[in-house]
């Protein structure tokens, strides 16, 4: 008689640490019906045993992608397995609140959730088990690192006055198309333009007056390239664009359109307006062209003589 | 006590949220008071020195109430961690943050008897300790006095970025009961700061009515 009662109490105890485990428990049969319902179930879903008990689980919860549980259920039935899902491929399978609502960084609790099969006494499998583990800590920590990585390789990427390319990306970027380029036989064009008397600007108006020319011509040639096209600033006031599938003569038409607008461009200045232009040297990449360096030098022949011949003109290098 | 313009404005709430004659932060300081007895005996049994705590304040605050509370809180560094632990059950929820305010660690270990060797690495563990034993012993008194049962998250330290970060909205409001702790012979003291969000309050509320009847 003392055994059973023994059994009794440990069959208690052994019920009590379900009931108060900090992992949801909950136990389905074949039709989907609720039989078992632990303590963080309860407390999170604000649902107790007693609403759910033999209740459908995808009636009682619209959140659930029924089709894809009831794949994932009934594979474990049949093959007598066990199935898993993380946070990484579905954040939850219940929406429920984060532990801290106020000063938490989630807006739900980020679940891992895993699915086995409960073997009765004859052997035949009857119940699966449903676990959830709340692992919001894990999963806002890991996202908040991938979005620090991701902060941090824009910043060493661009240029932090203009956010265009910084060079040292620019040119491996150029580097690149260079070499899809002669894969593809494509034509491709590259750019490179200066700011006329740019230090004139800086010694009658001062150096922020000059940042302010450098963001306004950044800003009119994001504006003015097309989405596959990469501009970069290569030094103080140069800049450079490789435009892709682009010949020299539609290199001219897009660097013709880019010298007009920034004649038009008028920068205020602490109540002055500041006027200037840019010279430009277009080289597109020919077969003999033998690496990035030399297509860089070309563009940068034809810009010394869109300066040489009076500023605020357009060249095409003719070697 | 000082009746600003602001707490009446916090009463005017209060009486809007109460469907019946029930006011449900007289009630919660009714059972607070209860708890905060409770709880000094129990520390006091457990620490071997007396303990005292403040009589609870409950407040039902705005949002923007609760981000200043909150961001006062942000003194925090090794000598005044804020530790939170959050909770929920039976349709309330919410946060238990204790901020602990003069800190020697030297203080900590004797407090709780430990004979562990004080290293730099050794000492979140013994704020740990300690947040964990008072965390937990106020909103125990409570829960029991209600008879809930909730289920708890890991406590944690909260960071100057989580104390900002509030995620309520606007036009939310949070009840929230502030006590603090002083300990005999003892430098240090603990402000605790028990938040129960806006979705709690219906449900809290249903309770006070059928309490008081």
């Amino acid at each position: 008689m003392s055994d059973v009662v023994s059994e009794i109490a440990e069959f208690h105890w052994l019920m009590d640490a379900l009931q108060n485990v900090d992992i949801g428990l909950t136990v389905l049969d074949r039709d989907y019906n609720i039989q078992l319902w632990n303590g963080f179930m309860e407390n999170h879903s604000g649902l107790r045993p007693g609403d759910v008990k033999e209740k459908n689980f995808f009636e009682t919860f619209s959140e659930v992608d029924e089709t894809w549980l009831k794949r994932k259920i009934d594979s474990v039935f049949l093959l007598q397995t066990q199935q898993s899902s993380t946070w990484e491929q579905r954040p939850y399978l219940l929406r429920f609140k984060p532990y801290r609502p106020v000063t938490g960084k989630a807006q739900w609790m980020y679940q891992n959730t895993t699915i086995f099969p409960l073997i009765s006494s004859d052997g035949t499998v009857n119940h699966v088990c449903i676990i959830v583990y709340d692992v919001t800590d894990i999963a806002t920590g890991k996202l908040e690192l991938e979005s620090a990585n991701e902060q941090l390789a824009r910043l060493s990427q661009t240029d932090g006055l203009t956010g265009l390319y910084n060079r040292a990306t620019w040119e491996s970027m150029l580097q690149a198309e260079l070499s899809r380029t002669r894969r593809t036989g494509h034509p491709c064009s590259l750019v490179m333009l200066d700011i006329d008397h740019f230090k004139n600007i800086n010694d009658t108006y001062g150096h922020q007056a000059g940042d302010d020319a450098i963001r306004a011509l950044s800003r009119i040639l994001q504006f003015e390239k097309r989405e596959t096209d990469v501009a970069g600033r290569y030094g103080g006031e140069e800049f450079c664009v490789t435009l892709i599938d682009t010949t020299a003569e539609n290199a001219k038409i897009f660097a013709e359109r880019l010298r007009k607008s920034i004649e038009k461009n008028v920068i205020n200045w602490e109540g002055q307006e500041i006027k200037y232009t840019i010279s430009l040297g277009i080289a597109e990449l020919k077969s003999d062209t033998a690496n990035h360096e030399t297509w860089l030098q070309k563009s940068d022949q034809a810009l010394y003589f869109s300066k040489e011949n009076g500023r605020n003109q357009v060249t095409i290098s003719d070697t | 006590m000082e009746v600003s313009a602001e707490s009446e404005s916090i009463e005017i709430e209060t009486r809007e949220i109460n469907s019946g004659n029930v006011d449900l932060t007289d009630w919660i300081s009714e059972i607070s008071n209860v708890a905060m007895g409770q709880t000094a005996n129990l520390l006091a049994q457990l620490f071997k020195i007396f303990v005292h705590l403040s009589v609870p304040n409950v407040r039902l605050l705005s949002a923007n109430e609760l981000r200043m509370v909150l961001a006062n809180m942000d003194d925090s560094d090794s000598n005044h961690p804020v530790v939170c632990q959050g909770f929920i059950g039976g349709k309330i929820s919410g946060e238990n943050i204790l901020h602990l305010r003069n800190v020697s660690f030297a203080d900590l270990a004797e407090l709780i008897d430990s004979d562990m060797i004080l290293e730099e690495e050794l000492e979140l563990e013994l704020v740990m300790d300690v947040a964990n034993i008072l965390i937990g012993a106020f909103l125990k008194g409570i829960t029991s006095l209600l008879d809930l049962n909730f289920s708890h998250g890991q406590p944690t330290i909260l960071t100057e970025q989580d104390l900002q970060a509030n995620r309520m909205l606007d036009e939310e409001r949070a009840l929230t009961i502030e006590l603090n702790y002083t300990f005999d012979d003892y430098e240090f003291s603990c402000n605790q700061l028990i938040i129960f969000t806006e979705d709690s309050l219906k449900t809290l509320n249903t309770y006070a009515r059928y309490a008081t009847g």
